[in-house]
């Protein structure tokens, strides 16, 4: 969802729109002609220098749109324009310089890390592959990246068991970081790691954020973390998103039905009165079988019962300034 | 700091009773094998009937293990060194192996993080949900799969009959559960030990599993052990609460309490650290990890964390001696482990 | 305080699905729950009494054994006693004695003597073989995962294929074709000695493939030899690893099976499964003749294979107890890597 025309010619992209993404569509092949409807057309933007948020619960396909945006899995139809150029079907040279320039940062660090070759290794490996070929010169990026995400230069020599969760997603954001990217996609960055340790990670982002001029794409369910850091949130459902607007507008003024029964279980301390009746019965649909008509209306307390809901497929809707919600009843829905 | 929200719903049986139906003692839990201090040092733990008690703590501080002491599921690598369990009565740690058969799934049950894993996926679900009941209640093959029905129904199943009669493998996280709610509640326990239930789940589910605990409490008089690193769900669903942290309990006492006037400076940390409480534009993060704190055996093993030591000044004492777990004020459903709480007698 | 040891807990339940323990209602914590990360080694047949686990000992033993023959035979030009075909015609059959350790055969040749020169034979060919199918298997097992497509299905029907033909067959097959040799010799046993390498390297390629590391070192924009070479194969390692030790007895024995046959190594030289041939008319007479290179073949065999149950023992470490909880409700995802 874009604040402006959906279709958007390459000419015509604007220079503060870093990444364009338009009717972005990506399926899975299952068995016996079943298909999994992981990203069914979404469009969105990211501005320079901004960071935007997208969230959702489990099966809404955000992690396969990071990875396709990252061009890291082919997409089926749909633009991806970085920097102004269309890299929808990079391939090749032009998909490995497009690397230098969008990283992602992942939820497991223990996962994102070969348990076998030490840190050292692991973090040079892409240096190499990107020629940075005087040993030297590697080690210097390293230890200096190193400084900047708080870890002593100790670690190069550990292997990832021998580090707690925190140490070692610092050294992950490190490796994302050390081909000086523009664009870095967190997919869940804190998510596996303790609270006292999730503050830290968070602060760093900001830092790196601020002092390397990111752009940053979180993917988050935790709606505090995407409170305290995205300037922009959209909110994804089932392969749609639903809802998009400022985070001060998304959270205080919430349009689509689905965005305010998550900010009621999310946020539930604080929760007011009218957001804590907004609790959602049953679990989201299978993306293998999406439902018809607008995809949230099997669990919407609106849509459960209308004719229309069933049937059509809302359209955009705008309901302020750069916040777009995709909702046949949205106003009803605000003022329940 | 957060509102501790009213509980919305009036239990319908009578509030906890007195006499205590879990009583944990001195227990303390090794890995002989493994680098790192004891798992488990020392901690006491009271749950009455009909009672909610969070156990708070991140990776490391024992709150899992403590589970697993209790349901006798330590693996066996881990040594149970010293302490002791009882359970209505009865002890835990000593008794015979048939006896402890007897009790689980009868009088105290547990339910896991991951619960897709925990089924069995060549059996029917309503076989499982039934088998604490017909292995303790010897109930018919038949009773049994009427009341697996029931329960599934209670639970929130839209269709139970359906949901008996099928495999596990097509249930979401949610969905599963709510299954191992209903198995675990089959033989109707005292005591549910709840390690993590809805970490895994998305958060819109999450609220639906909380709601239906509590309803179960209400329902029941069901004492529930919930162990959790989230202190959001602690809020809503607690009475009373313990904090650990490195295999001790560094904080306890009435939920309410906890939250709005803790005491000892992790829970404080904690508690500012989750809600993601900014100051000066940066999120209050706690410096440095827990990773070592079981290794510290003198003096307090917060201490290399703890801002509140250094701005008192009080540093050395605090590495010297460790705190004992003191009442603060002069009633007794608060402690905390720190010289600086309130009520503390006199910094030695 | 007394120290409490909890009480055993019983594996009583039919179906203990994974890891530490059954209990009638509660079902049991899977291998990735905390109970099983607390613990440095949490195998599925952990709680059965008596378990699959082997003994601490068997890595030594294996080692010491196979070192023991290793050296031996290493060393046999100077320490063996005799010439291996040097005749004594009146010494024929006769038992042990001081000077014949182990007796004579039938053409009155030191048995110990032949003995250590005929494995030299044996083990050399079993090890070169084992090296070769481990080699071509790991090769292209990794190739068909990393490529899928057209090639993995070939290769996997061609493994198919080959897997039905037990090795001896095939081994007669080629040797009647090309005659006796020891390039013959070594190619018969290699052709459809590399399947079970290949398999077992695919299917261990394929589920590295979805690890976030390599997703990892995709975006990263690392190149393909790369993430195969020094991601996928040292992380596939240690099966296959266990697996050669495995197949090492195998191989042993089948090199020692077409000796017996009069197909392996030819005369003058022999080795263990000849000898086994040569005895065979006296076995009644003189066991130990028959008894001895069949005994030199299992204990090879046998300590090459303590050794791999030995190396299974030893997990890659664990990720300690206490870092990180486990994975929150994204990680249900199932689309993640969900593509083909």
């Amino acid at each position: 969802m874009t604040p402006g025309p959906v279709s958007m010619p390459l000419d015509r992209t604007e220079p503060e729109q870093l990444v364009v993404v338009e009717d972005l569509v990506k399926h899975f092949q299952l068995g016996r002609g079943k298909r999994v409807h992981s990203v069914d057309g979404v469009s969105l933007t990211v501005r320079r220098g901004e960071v935007l948020g997208l969230v959702g619960e489990s099966g809404c396909g955000k992690s396969t749109l990071a990875r396709a945006i990252l061009r890291a899995v082919q997409i089926d139809s749909g633009r991806v324009v970085f920097d102004g150029r269309d890299v929808s079907h990079a391939q090749g040279k032009e998909l490995k310089a497009l690397r230098r320039s969008m990283q992602l940062v992942f939820q497991d660090p223990y996962g994102a890390l070969d348990p076998r070759m030490r840190l050292r290794t692991s973090l040079g490996a892409p240096l190499v592959h990107h020629g940075v070929k005087n040993k030297q010169d590697r080690r210097d990026r390293m230890l200096a990246m190193l400084e900047r995400v708080g870890l002593d230069e100790t670690i190069l020599e550990r292997r990832p068991h021998e580090c707690s969760g925190g140490q070692l997603q610092r050294v992950v954001i490190a490796r994302a970081l050390l081909l000086e990217p523009q664009f870095l996609v967190c997919d869940e960055p804190t998510s596996s790691l303790d609270a006292s340790i999730r503050a830290q990670i968070l602060n760093l982002l900001v830092e790196l954020k601020d002092e390397l001029g990111l752009t940053l794409f979180l993917i988050s369910h935790d709606l505090r973390v995407v409170r305290y850091l995205c300037d922009r949130v959209a909110v994804m459902y089932l392969g749609e998103i639903v809802e998009v607007a400022t985070r001060d507008d998304l959270f205080l003024r919430p349009a689509h039905p689905y965005t305010k029964a998550l900010i009621a279980a999310a946020l539930a301390e604080e929760a007011c009165a009218e957001q804590t009746a907004a609790q959602l019965e049953g679990e989201p649909s299978s993306p293998i079988d999406p439902p018809a008509g607008c995809r949230f209306h099997p669990r919407c307390p609106i849509g459960r019962d209308r004719d229309l809901c069933h049937t059509l497929s809302p359209a955009d809707s705008p309901v302020g300034d750069e916040h777009l919600v995709r909702c046949h009843f949205w106003p009803e829905a605000t003022s329940t | 700091m957060i509102r501790h929200r009213e509980s919305a719903t009036q239990p319908a049986c009578s509030p906890p009773s007195d006499t205590p139906l879990l009583e944990i003692r001195g227990l303390r839990v090794d890995f002989p094998h493994v680098e790192g201090g004891p798992a488990i040092d020392g901690i006491e733990l009271t749950i009455r009937r009909g009672e909610i008690v969070a156990l708070v703590g991140e990776s490391g501080s024992g709150k899992t293990m403590t589970a697993l002491a209790v349901m006798g599921l330590l693996p066996p690598e881990a040594e149970i060194t010293g302490g002791t369990a009882t359970l209505d009565g009865e002890d835990l740690f000593t008794m015979s192996s048939t006896r402890r058969d007897q009790i689980r799934g009868n009088k105290v049950a547990m339910l896991f993080q991951q619960p897709k894993a925990m089924l069995d996926p060549t059996a029917k679900v309503g076989t499982q949900v039934s088998e604490s009941l017909r292995r303790h209640r010897g109930v018919s093959r038949r009773d049994a799969k009427t009341r697996a029905v029931e329960l599934l129904r209670d639970v929130g199943n839209p269709e139970p009959q359906r949901r008996a009669s099928s495999y596990p493998y097509r249930l979401s996280g949610g969905m599963a559960q709510r299954v191992m709610i209903a198995a675990a509640l089959s033989a109707d326990p005292a005591l549910l030990v709840a390690d993590e239930p809805t970490t895994a789940l998305d958060v819109t589910v999450q609220a639906q599993i909380l709601k239906l605990l509590q309803r179960k409490r209400d329902e029941l008089g069901l004492s529930i052990l919930l162990i959790t690193h989230d202190l959001g769900i602690v809020s809503s669903m607690a009475d009373r609460t313990a904090v650990m942290y490195a295999g001790r309990i560094v904080e306890d006492g009435v939920t309410t309490e906890i939250f709005t006037d803790p005491q000892h400076p992790y829970t404080q940390a904690l508690l500012r650290a989750s809600l993601l409480e900014s100051e000066r534009g940066k999120l209050f993060a706690i410096p440095g990890s827990a990773t070592q704190a079981r290794a510290i055996d003198r003096g307090c093993r917060f201490r290399p964390r703890c801002d509140t030591a250094r701005e008192l000044g009080i540093t050395e004492t605090c590495g010297s001696a460790e705190p004992t777990l003191h009442a603060c004020g002069d009633h007794d459903h608060h402690h905390s482990r720190c010289y600086a709480s309130r009520g503390y007698p006199e910094v030695p | 305080m007394p120290r409490r040891r909890p009480r055993p807990v019983t594996a009583e339940h039919p179906r203990a699905q994974a890891a530490e323990v059954a209990t009638p209602a509660a079902p049991a914590a899977p291998a990735d729950s905390p109970t099983a990360r607390a613990s440095p080694r949490a195998g599925l047949f952990d709680s059965v009494r008596g378990g699959f686990r082997s003994p601490p000992w068997t890595l030594a033993v294996g080692a010491g054994a196979l070192a023991a023959v290793v050296v031996i035979l290493l060393l046999t030009p100077w320490i063996a006693p005799h010439d291996p075909a040097f005749q004594e015609l009146s010494q024929r059959l006769a038992g042990p004695s001081g000077d014949h350790w182990a007796g004579t055969d039938h053409l009155g040749r030191d048995v110990l003597s032949r003995l250590m020169y005929g494995g030299r034979f044996s083990v050399t060919i079993a090890a070169a073989t084992l090296v070769l199918c481990a080699v071509i298997g790991i090769v292209l097992g990794a190739l068909a995962a990393g490529r899928g497509g057209i090639l993995d299905e070939l290769l996997m029907r061609g493994v198919d294929v080959l897997t039905c033909f037990p090795d001896v067959v095939v081994a007669l097959f080629l040797i009647a074709i090309f005659g006796t040799g020891y390039g013959t010799l070594v190619a018969a046993l290699t052709i459809t000695g590399w399947t079970p390498f290949a398999r077992l390297m695919r299917g261990l390629a394929l589920e590295i493939k979805s690890k976030e590391y390599i997703e990892a070192a995709e975006v990263l924009g690392c190149p393909r030899w790369f993430i195969v070479f020094r991601h996928i194969v040292p992380n596939a390692l240690r099966p296959v690893l266990a697996m050669s030790f495995l197949r090492f007895g195998h191989k042993l024995i089948t090199v020692g099976a077409l000796s017996y046959l009069g197909l392996g190594v030819q005369p003058p030289d022999s080795d263990w499964g000849a000898m086994l041939l040569d005895a065979q008319p006296y076995m009644e007479r003189l066991p130990w003749l028959g008894v001895l290179p069949g005994l030199a073949i299992f204990v090879t065999a046998l300590s090459v294979t303590l050794i791999g149950q030995g190396l299974e023992n030893r997990k890659l470490p664990r990720r300690r107890p206490d870092a990180g909880h486990a994975e929150p409700a994204s990680a249900e995802a199932p689309l993640k890597g969900a593509g083909p």
